[in-house]
This record gives C-alpha cells, structure tokens and sequence, in this order.
C-alpha cells in the first residue's frame, strides 16, 4: 500500500538560511506520528510546505498519490488535508460556531446567487452544513458556547476550536502544529482523549508537539528534526534512547 | 531641450521627494498613511509666507521657521489624533488623519479668509544662469541645493544618531524595539518632527518656485507625493527620494509631450504601472509571509 | 399633523432625503468590500462616477428605460471594479488602498478631458428619473440582499479573509476569488448609486467625484460602525444631515465636523455602532424568552 502523504527530498531556503534540508518523510493511512525537535528545527516549515503556505525550495509532496507540491493552500485543503496553527489563527471576531462553518467551506458550494435566492438547495446545504459543525463542537466539547465570540474564549478553548475548525471539513488528514502548548496537565490529558476519538474516526494525525510525555503517549511513530535536517525515526522508545536525539536535546557532554 | 526638461523635472521632482520622506518613515514605523501630511507641508508654506511679508526675514530664515512651525504642529497632530488610537482597528487613524486634513484646511481658510491662492513675494532675484543649453534659474538652483542639502542630513540622522538608529529598529519591528527598551513613542514623535520639517521646507520652495499658495495645496501634492512613496517603496528612504524625483521628471516630460490635460493623473497611473511590475515599489523589500 | 405632512411633501427635505438614499447605497457598497471583507478603498467616488456618467449618457443619447441604465451604470463600475481588483488583489496588504486612490484621481483627470461627458464644464439636462420612492426601494433591496450574503457560507469567506487571510485559505478559500467577487458587488452598489445620482441631481461634473468624495463615503461607513449594515445606515444618516444641523456655525462647519472626526475615533474607534451585534442580541432575546416559557410550562 503506498504511503497517504510522501514527502521527497524537501528542501527549504529562507534567503541563506537552510530551513529544512533534505527531508523524507512518510505517513501510512490511520498513522499518528509526531515530528519533535528543538525550537527553530524546521517543524512548523514543514507543516507550512505541506499545507502550501510556502512552496519548497526543492523536493516534492505527495498526497493520496497525487503530486500537491506547489499548489495553492485552498486546493490543498479540498484535497483532505486540514491544519491548525501554532501561534493561534482564529477568525477571532466571528463567533465559534461561525468559526466552524467555514471550516466547511469546501464542503458546500452556494455563491451569490444561491446566497440571495436561498433555493431550498442552498437551505438544505446549509443544514448540513450546521449540522456537521454542531457535531465536531460537541466532539471537541465547545457545543454550549457556539454564540461565543472566539476571541472571549480561554487559552485551551481556541485551542480546540482550531481542532473543531480543521475536523469540519472531514479531512484524510489533521496536521496539528503544538496542539498542546499552553495547556495545563488536565486539558492535557482531555486533548489526549479527543485525538484519539479522532484517530478512531479513521483520521490520519501528523503533529508538530514539544511536550514529549504528550508525544510519546500518543504516537505510532516519532521523526526528529535538528537543524532542518532528520536525525532519527522510530517508535516512541527507539527515539527516546537514540544518543543523537538526546545531544540534540541536551547538548553533547564532551562540548 | 531634453536637459532642459529633466533639470526642470529633477527641480519639481526633489519638492514631491522631501514630501514623500515623510509619509515614507512613518509608514515604515506605525504603517499609517498619514494623510494630514500634505496639510503640514501646506502650513509650511503659509508659515513661510507670513515670516516673509509680515516679518521681513530673509528667505532662509522663513524657511527655519517654516521647519520649526511644521514640526511643533506634526507632533501635537500626532499626540492629539493618533496616539490614542494606536491599539484600534487600521481604519481608525486613518479616519482621524482625514478629520485633521479637513480641520487645518478650513482653519488656515478661516485665517486667510478665504479658499484663493495667495501671491508668495519673489524672496529671490531672479536671475538665470547658463550652462551650456540648459538655463538654471537662481530659485532652481537654491530649490536643488537645499533638497540635495536636507536630505542627506536625513540620511546622516538616520544612519550615524542615536535616535536614527532607534528609528531604524523600530521600523523593522515596532515590538521588538519596544521590548529592548527603546522609547517609542519618542521615536514616533520624532519621526513626525523630521518629516514635517522636510515637508515645511518643501512648502516653501514650492511656494517660492510657483509663486503662488493656498489652503488646499496639500490635498494633491500630498497624493503625488504619497505615490512618490509607495513608487519608491514604501518604508524606504532613498526610494521616496529617488520615487519623487522619478514622478516629478515624468510629469515634465509627459506634459512637455503634450499631456498637459493629463498632468494630475501622469503621478497616479505611474503608480498603477510600477505596482503592477515591481508591487514592492523600485527600493523596496520584498514581504515574507509569516504564519 | 399638518406640519408633518408638509415635511414629508416639503420638495427642499424629499431633495435631501433622497441624497442621503443615494449615499446609503454608495455606502452599503463600501460596507461590503471594508466592513465585510475587509480591504481598503480609497477611489469609491470614482465608481460611483463610472455608473453616473454610463447611466447618464444611455438616457440622453439612446433614450434606453432608466432601470436598464441603471443596471448598465452598476455592471459598468463592477467591470472596472474587477479589472483594477485583479492586479490589485495578487499582491497582499493595503495595496487595493493605493490602486484606488490612484484609479479615482485617474477616472477624474479622464472624464474631464473626454468630449462626450462635457469635460470639466460638467454634463446637464439628465432627464430628472430619481425620487425618493425609487432610492429607498434599492435600499431596501440592497440592505436584504447583503443581510442574506453575509449569512450565507460566501459572506462567511468574506468575513474569514477579513479576519485572517492565512487561516481562510487553509480552510479552503481562494482569497483573490471572493476578494474579487466582494469588491464587484461593492463596485456594482457604487454603480447603481452614481446612476441614481446622476438622474436626481440632473448634472455631473468630475470635480464631484474626487478624493474628498471618496473619503466622505468612507466615513459613513466608519463612524457608523465598520462591519455593522445598521451602523452604515446610520453612519451616512447623520452625516448626510450634519452640515444640514451645522449650518448655523456657518464658515466653522467643516472646522467643527473635522474635529468631530479625530474626538469620534478616539473615543469610540469603532464606531457608533461598532461591536453591537444585533443578531446576536435577537438570538440571545428569542433564547431567554424559550427558556422562560419552558419555565412556565413546568410551573403550569
């Protein structure tokens, strides 16, 4: 069975800086696997490379099969793959429930005319419409505060509502850039639960986290960045004990 | 004639340029465009005007005080209307600037009584030196030098000065400077002053080359020299330098080749033009996205 | 009563009341391409002459019916809304600010210099076809028209470029797409404004449609509450009427309305009306009501 997302040989330049160089990757349909590294590794890049907010250097992305490198972020989403951001992308003065709507965008297809009309097509999709966002509410538990402006709601709520946001559009797969940072041991494990009601909705998740106990719970596999380049790949435990992985971390002994 | 006109374009050009200074380094500082800006070069004008017939000063003199006068004003401006809406949407300041353009035109209207253009008295003999083809008046000359003059002391305060050099921070990330300590709002202010002064001294010139002012002057050189900004590149000082010289040059030549109907849209379309092939403007940077 | 019927009838206020309609839907144009969408638009007037001028010069030289006009005069401004916003809309920031600016000094310098449009001695003898019941129809129909595209899932990606470009286009939108498709519904309202303009005033000149034109309708879409289409409404209401009130000040008028422009920013930056959300309050209404009802229920 080939690979659901294949990243070949991405490369990424930032004027003379060498984002991330040279990196494989490769994610079998239903995986979670998490990508960890130092601040400043080239993880976030890769989340951007691939959701198409920046075209690679070199190198190529392949989703389902087919070749996604340089499309534009809103094919890429209707092809099945759906993100959240690490420094927080909320439509912030929308309320939640809105907020989520438009996380449907590409399910439905009413313009103006259908917008003006209100064909009963139109009123129909937009039940369905309401109906899945009220679902992927409950799922990331924000159902009771739909009419909430998204900017009034806590740290850890936005958080989630990004989750709910990315979930409405039914994608193949959930890139979630630091789901957990900011939160506390509780939301935590909460989050936890929720991704892997996720996972067993058949939802591939590939995640950008820092917080390794977090990481190494939840993970089929783990892939290490370190100055753009991948320094290890394994299960939980393989990567944990890798002696690269730990002077990466730590800082080698000798200097 | 070809020098003719490109001494004659350079001369207009070096006006819109010290104009487009101004709305460039606040631009590159708090992104507001500043459209008061062509009322304080307007002040400076009057200012320079009523030093001349009231006062007797000899024309240097008027223009220090032109630059002083503009300098105080451009700062209450900024205190008064746009300080306080620093945290509110991007339209706000932007709302306030056209409130303050529409109260310092009628009010210098009021002073004047009325909206008619004033006669500005011929401060400069005018006599015409010859250099080969081209014919340089006296005022032309003075209009060069002093350009030429102020703006590489800009350069110099931005480059070499302390204060320069908090500008130059502040304009590449307005947090960060803040964070490291540097008082911005100093900074702000500051910027306001430098590019009223240069912008009072173009008035002056301006009023001394075409011999003539009024309280609405500022509405359209202040557009052309905002397009001499964004051409050059908005945020980059020796593109609104070069961006003002390159618009006045164009509208000489485009007149003298018989647009002169089209005179006050030869600026703007340039503008559409440079946008389309080079969106950062001729010196500008180009925008990394950040997510 | 008598005094109120001759109010309504007096020719002097239906003359204003008509204006204020025109602008209104100027107004509502602009709502949808700031408020809404959330892009800068410093050539608005500019529009507005494109449709006032096409309209105009369909009645005197093809004698064609004023609705069709009309209609010409609006789908005229969205096609030039649309061949200024491509260009404009590849590049990401204010850059639709500056093309407009500069596009509604050029449109003035172009119908001064045309022959057919009367150059700058202006164009008259339109055929006078506006009045007060026909603007305040296309008020009514451009306010229901916007209300259902705002909620709508097209008005919902407007809002979501408004709110943040990056996040919208992960979720699927193209953002010069709708970016287009707003800012020709905005042109097209501006449009239809300029034709109903032109048919009331029964004269144009270019000098009417400057920056300052452009900046006035700006205004009314900012003080009132930007996003808000009661706040536009409103907006436009006392600012149309303003100078109307004003004009015991005399030669202080526009001192005191400029003033009045930088106090309103910086006590109330988003304007009149700005963050009141009616819906939400109805819904928060109906909500209550339910609740006490099912309430009762259970006493009873």
């Amino acid at each position: 069975m080939s690979a659901l997302l294949e990243l070949k040989g991405m490369t990424i330049h930032f004027g003379g800086l060498i984002a991330v160089d040279n990196f494989d990757f490769q994610l079998e349909k239903g995986q979670v696997v998490a990508l960890i590294g130092p601040n400043g590794a080239g993880k976030s890049t890769v989340f951007n490379v691939i959701s198409g907010i920046y075209p690679p250097t070199a190198g190529k992305v392949f989703f389902n099969g087919e070749d996604i490198t340089n499309m534009k972020p809103y094919h890429i989403k209707t092809r099945g793959i759906a993100r959240t951001f690490q420094n927080i992308h909320l439509f912030k003065k929308l309320s939640v429930l809105d907020n989520v709507r438009i996380g449907c965008h590409c399910r439905g297809r009413t313009g103006v005319l259908g917008a003006l009309t209100r064909l009963p097509g139109v009123k129909a999709e937009e039940k369905v419409i309401l109906e899945k966002s009220l679902e992927v509410l409950e799922i990331v538990g924000l159902a009771n505060k739909q009419e909430e402006t998204a900017n009034n709601l806590a740290y850890g709520e936005q958080r989630r509502l990004e989750i709910a946001r990315a979930l409405a559009a039914e994608p193949l797969l959930l890139l979630l850039d630091e789901p957990a940072a900011g939160m506390n041991p509780n939301e935590k494990k909460n989050l936890m639960e929720m991704l892997k009601r996720i996972r067993a909705m058949g939802i591939t998740i590939m995640l950008v986290e820092h917080d390794m106990k977090f990481v190494m719970s939840i993970s089929d596999r783990v892939d290490v960045l370190n100055y753009g380049q991948k320094i290890a790949s394994g299960t939980p435990a393989e990567v944990q004990n890798d002696p690269l992985v730990i002077t990466a971390y730590l800082g080698s002994q000798t200097g | 004639m070809f020098w003719q006109q490109l001494v004659n374009g350079v001369t207009l050009g070096s006006t819109y340029a010290l104009i487009a200074l101004g709305y460039t380094m606040v631009y590159g500082i708090i992104q507001l465009i500043n459209f008061a800006h062509g009322e304080v070069y307007m002040i400076g004008a009057f200012t320079g005007l009523i030093m001349v017939v009231v006062y007797k000063v000899n024309f240097f003199v008027a223009m220090l005080a032109a630059m002083l006068a503009c300098t105080v004003v451009a700062v209450v401006i900024e205190k008064v209307a746009y300080r306080p809406l620093r945290n509110s949407p991007r339209l706000a300041p932007l709302i306030s600037a056209l409130g303050v353009s529409t109260f310092l035109q009628t009010l210098v209207t009021l002073i004047r009584g009325g909206p008619n253009p004033l006669p500005f008295p011929q401060v400069i003999q005018d006599t015409v030196y010859i250099l080969g083809p081209i014919r340089f008046s006296k005022v032309q000359v003075i209009i060069l030098i002093l350009a030429s003059l102020l703006m590489v002391f800009l350069q110099c305060t931005v480059k070499y000065t302390k204060i320069g050099k908090a500008m130059r921070a502040a304009s590449e990330d307005y947090a960060t400077a803040r964070l490291m300590g540097i008082n911005v709002d100093r900074v702000v202010s500051f910027t306001f002053g430098l590019g009223a002064a240069l912008a009072g001294a173009g008035g002056v010139l301006v009023g001394m080359y075409f011999n003539s002012i009024h309280p609405f002057m500022g509405v359209t050189v202040g557009l052309k020299a905002f397009c001499a900004a964004v051409v050059g590149g908005i945020g980059s000082i020796p593109g609104a330098m070069m961006g003002g010289i390159f618009l006045g040059v164009a509208e000489v030549f485009g007149v003298a080749m018989g647009f002169d109907t089209y005179k006050e849209a030869i600026a703007f379309a340039l503008l559409i033009l440079v946008l389309l092939v080079k969106p950062t403007g001729l010196f500008g940077r180009p925008i990394q996205r950040k997510v | 009563m008598e005094a109120i019927i001759s109010t309504f009838t007096n020719p002097y206020y239906l003359q204003v009341a008509s204006i204020m309609g025109v602008y209104m839907i100027a107004a509502l144009g602009l709502h949808l391409i700031t408020g809404v969408t959330g892009q800068f638009s410093f050539g608005h007037a500019a529009f507005l002459s494109i449709g006032a001028y096409t309209s105009a010069l369909m009645s005197l030289y093809l004698g064609t019916p004023f609705i069709l006009n009309l209609l010409v005069g609006g789908l005229m401004a969205a096609l030039w809304g649309v061949l200024l916003g491509i260009p404009s809309f590849k590049l990401t920031g204010d850059y639709l600010g500056i093309t407009t600016l500069g596009f509604g000094e050029i449109v003035k310098v172009v119908f001064i210099n045309m022959k057919i449009t009367g150059g700058a001695g202006g164009l008259g003898g339109i055929p006078r076809e506006t009045n007060v019941v026909v603007v305040y129809s296309i008020v009514v129909l451009a306010i229901w028209g916007l209300y259902r595209l705002q909620n709508s899932r097209f008005g919902r990606a407007l809002l979501a470029i408004r709110e943040d470009e990056i996040a919208a286009e992960s979720m699927g939108i193209n953002p010069l797409l709708y970016k287009l498709k707003g800012f020709a519904l905005g042109t097209f309202l501006a449009g239809v404004s300029g034709a109903l303009y032109a048919h009331l005033m029964q004269y144009l000149n270019p000098a009417d449609f400057g920056f300052s034109r452009s900046f006035e309708i700006l205004n009314f879409v900012v003080l009132g509450g930007l996003g808000s289409i009661p706040g536009t409404v409103l907006g436009t209401s006392v600012l149309t009427l303003a100078p109307e009130f004003l004009r015991f000040v005399r030669e202080y008028r526009m001192l005191i309305y400029g003033a009045l422009m930088v106090t309103m920013m910086i006590f109330r930056p988003y304007g009149l009306l700005g963050g009141i959300d009616f819906g939400k309050m109805f819904r928060r209404y109906r909500a209550q009501r339910k609740s006490m009802k099912d309430k009762k229920a259970v006493q009873g």
